[in-house]
């Protein structure tokens, strides 16, 4: 993992269908959108919620991936 | 005010809200959640409570909700501020309610957040308008 911020866009590439963590995160807040940050740990959801409290500041947890187009949702 | 956000047509909507929110620890998470007109309230997993310095077990209001499955009732509480859309709401009464991980979201951004402006999902142009 890099020390430097990176793009979400490259985050997404470089760790695909994985849940994220990314700190010291620089965002747009007219979008409330993470434009660039560092990625600290990806891999399940719990193991992401788990290292967290590791962290302060502008944090997002995000999954990289998309649904599948024949999955349906119904929450 | 007015705001603008794009989306894929061809993508679900779901992934395209980024939420901010801020409650009793020193961190400000930003999540995304699923955009859902069908829900009353906004919704948040467990884990996100406890990383934004909440804990749902010892909340005591309950909220009886009816999902596709069931029954149940939810911790509550109240998040110190909720912004999407540039829109900060303060104060917002949140459930917290775990979906599966394969959902690919950690919530729901319903009705009692919405509730406060107007938007519109416009397909045609790929944007969702809020004033």
């Amino acid at each position: 993992m890099s020390n430097e911020l990176q793009p979400i866009e490259e985050i997404e590439k470089i760790y695909p269908n994985e849940w994220v963590l990314i700190v010291d995160c620089e965002t747009d807040e007219a979008t409330t959108s993470v434009i660039r940050g560092r990625v600290v740990a990806h891999g399940r959801k719990r193991e992401i919620y788990e290292k967290v409290v590791n962290y302060t500041g502008k944090v997002s947890i995000r999954y990289t991936g998309k649904l599948p187009e024949d999955v349906g949702v119904m929450f | 005010m007015r705001t603008e956000t794009p989306f894929h047509t061809r993508e679900p909507l779901i992934k395209k809200v980024e939420v901010k929110l801020e409650g009793e620890a020193a961190r400000t998470l930003f999540l995304v959640l699923a955009l859902d007109t069908g829900a009353t309230n906004t919704f948040i997993s467990w884990d996100a409570a406890y990383a934004l310095g909440y804990d749902p077990a010892e909340s005591k209001p309950k909220k009886r909700i009816i999902t596709g499955s069931g029954v149940e009732y939810a911790p509550l509480i109240r998040v110190k501020s909720v912004k999407a859309f540039g829109i900060e709401i303060k104060d917002l009464e949140v459930v917290c309610h775990d979906l599966p991980e394969e959902a690919s979201v950690d919530g729901l951004l319903g009705l009692n957040f919405l509730k406060n402006f107007d938007f519109c999902i416009n397909y045609s142009k790929g944007m969702i308008e809020v004033k």
